[in-house]
């Protein structure tokens, strides 16, 4: 039995092995025969109840990577415990940790202030490109960690925030 | 001929213009930034030069550096590709003057043609059509507003003074006129403290047509049809088809003969394209620009019509006139290209940068593949994030299309994130399938686009099959491999010369 994480979906897999070569897995009341078979570290080949399937994967510590027919799925093992967030980190587009090395161009959220959730808080430049960080949850800004033109890297914390939690909320 | 190239830029362009050079038997030289030593152009040079560091201004922004690469590896041309200098005159007198010949048009022609104001004035004393325009006399509102209707709508009243969106208005009926230009004129006062105003036509769902040209030394200039680029966001395009879905032949012809009028005023050599907004309301063209370089859509040309551009760029700089007329020129099928950029649609097409852990691109007939990337290489963020550019052919649109769709399914791109599944979604979508799109299409059709999760079990399936299956044994190692078909640094690792780091 797996239980997996898929973009924050807990999905409970199980699995029979029944040869070297061929499973039978099991997700909520569906039911897969499969015949499995590696062709390279990155590429598995399977048939799926009777249809062929390439799957491409790429393990990158707790994260498997997974593309699937053109689409990429990001896993993980949902039993490792809450994956831990880096600081700052939120959904797409609110999110405080730097995408990539760049400097800064602009402070928007200063100490003391209220933000909510996606609210611009720092605007960087790399990569030719100007991007908004925008705050995770809402929050009070209890210390701005960076300055104009301060060169900020990838995990790097901004700012420190005081997590303002709405009733009913869970923690992350 | 040339004995020997060396080609001022970098990723997929670079790579692609050494490919035909070492087809015809030509040396190249690859030109490189410390981000840069075991870029893919770099690997497949016959010979490297480091000419600075990373960031573009202090490396491939350096005519005097990439002069002196030439000089001492004795090329005997410079390829400038797309970007950087490729439309800088400065750089093609450069070369003139250290005698290495510009594969391009001359200096003097880049720079009439980059100044906006100077291009459309040749364009208007050739009768070339540009965007009906007024600009407002007198000072009497009644008497705009008559300008205005003789102009005819909808119009946009944009700012003399600046651009930005800035103190523009779109005016669809003559009874809004007034109010409108009151409005427009007073932010454009306090934008740019000018509340000078002009009006120009508007397009309402405008279509991006341009025409490659080439021309030789002799004068002779032929176009190679259109590309349609409406397939847009903020101005990048990202997707190109030919032939436009929407042109007919008498349009076709008439806009051709144009864009070969627009480049002859100014007596162009080699390759070039000549833009047009298409009105597909008025079924009116108007001239935008000419971008004097070879564009990134090059390729769908190529599909086309059957010619290697970059090679009857080199034919051409090498002083080769051009062998066949306009009407030998043909056009056969549909093809479309896509361009793969290290960015995330779902994120704002945030810039992705980070390692490709694994990469395996399609293959089979009627697929181009033009990379500048390979699996395990890590994308340095101080350039332009293309990566490659995937083009398909077919007999028919439909058959271009379902080739591409195929392709991109195909496509294994693995460690960064791309716009793979985006671009799966716009040609899946009905009104691309019909060929109806403007440069709104992304806009009306993709705002706000998230990808959609057809496959999970697939994907759960895919990750327990993997902790199952070991990859430790029979021969398979832990990191990842090298997918078949791209250059592995260590097989391809090129010359370099001794006493450069």
């Amino acid at each position: 039995m797996f239980k997996l994480n898929l973009h924050d979906k807990e999905i409970a897999v199980d699995f029979e092995r029944q040869s070297d070569d061929t499973f039978r897995i099991t997700i909520e009341d569906r039911v897969y025969d499969i015949h499995a078979h590696r062709l390279s570290a990155n590429h598995l080949y399977t048939v799926i109840n009777g249809t062929s399937q390439h799957f491409y994967t790429h393990q990158d510590k707790g994260q498997k990577e997974v593309s699937v027919q053109g689409r990429s799925y990001t896993l993980e093992d949902a039993t490792q415990g809450k994956r831990k967030r880096r600081s700052g980190d939120g959904e797409a587009g609110a999110s405080l940790n730097p995408p990539m090395p760049g400097i800064v161009i602009r402070v928007v959220a200063n100490e003391g202030d209220q933000v909510s959730k996606k609210q611009e808080m720092l605007v960087m430049s790399a990569m030719k490109m100007e991007t908004t960080l925008r705050a995770p949850f809402d929050a009070i800004v209890k210390k701005v960690l960076v300055a104009e033109g301060d060169q900020i890297m990838p995990g790097q914390q901004l700012f420190e925030l005081e997590k303002v939690e709405a009733e009913g909320q869970a923690d992350a | 001929m040339f004995q020997k190239i060396l080609i001022a830029n970098r990723s997929e362009i670079a790579v692609r213009i050494m490919r035909t050079c070492r087809e015809m038997g030509i040396k190249t030289v690859a030109v490189y930034s410390e981000a840069d030593r075991y870029a893919r152009h770099v690997l497949e040079a016959d010979e490297c030069v480091l000419i600075g560091e990373a960031e573009p201004g202090a490396s491939y922004l350096r005519v005097d550096r990439l002069i002196e690469a030439a000089k001492e590896t004795g090329a005997e041309a410079i390829h400038p590709g797309y970007g950087f200098l490729s439309e800088r005159a400065e750089f093609a007198d450069a070369c003139k003057e250290a005698g290495i010949t510009w594969i391009g048009p001359p200096g003097e022609v880049i720079e009439k043609l980059g100044d906006k104001l100077i291009a459309r004035q040749i364009m208007q004393e050739h009768d070339i059509p540009l965007t009906p325009g007024r600009i407002l006399e007198g000072t009497n509102i009644d008497d705009w507003k008559t300008q205005a209707d003789e102009l005819g709508y909808p119009l946009l009243i944009k700012a003399a003074a600046g651009g930005g969106g800035k103190g523009m208005r779109i005016v669809r009926e003559s009874s809004e006129f007034a109010s409108a230009c009151k409005m427009a004129a007073s932010e454009a006062k306090s934008a740019f403290g000018d509340d000078r105003v002009y009006l120009e036509r508007y397009v309402e769902e405008p279509r991006h047509i341009e025409f490659q040209i080439l021309a030789d030394n002799t004068g002779k200039t032929l176009h190679l049809f259109e590309r349609e680029c409406s397939i847009q966001r903020r101005h990048q395009k990202i997707i190109e088809e030919t032939p436009s879905p929407i042109l007919d032949e008498a349009l076709r012809a008439e806009m051709g003969e144009a864009a070969v009028k627009a480049v002859q005023a100014v007596k162009y050599v080699n390759a070039g394209t000549v833009e047009f907004l298409f009105d597909p309301s008025t079924k009116e063209f108007y001239f935008l620009e000419v971008n004097t370089r070879l564009q990134v859509e090059h390729p769908i040309t190529e599909m086309l019509t059957g010619l290697d551009l970059v090679r009857w760029q080199l034919e051409i700089a090498a002083g080769k006139e051009l062998p066949f007329e306009q009407k030998d020129l043909t056009r056969r099928g549909h093809a479309f290209e896509c361009r793969i950029y290290a960015e995330d649609p779902a994120n704002n097409f945030a810039p992705s940068p980070g390692k490709i852990t694994y990469m395996k691109a399609p293959s089979g007939p009627g697929i181009r593949h033009d990379s500048g990337v390979y699996s395990g290489y890590d994308i340095p963020m101080y350039y332009d994030p293309i990566l490659a550019k995937l083009i398909t052919y077919g007999a028919t649109r439909e058959e271009a299309r379902q080739r591409m769709l195929n392709a991109l399914k195909e496509y294994v791109l693995l460690g960064i994130k791309n716009p793979l599944a985006f671009l799966i979604d716009v040609f899946e979508h009905e009104a691309f399938i019909k060929g109806d799109m403007s440069t709104h299409f992304i806009k009306q059709h993709m705002e706000d686009w998230q990808p959609a999760m057809p496959d999970e079990d697939l994907a759960c399936i895919a990750y327990v099959l993997d902790e199952l299956l070991p990859k430790g044994a029979a021969g398979f190692t832990g990191t990842a491999q090298q997918a078949e078909g791209t250059p592995s640094p260590w097989q391809t690792l090129g010359g370099w010369r001794i006493g450069q780091s």
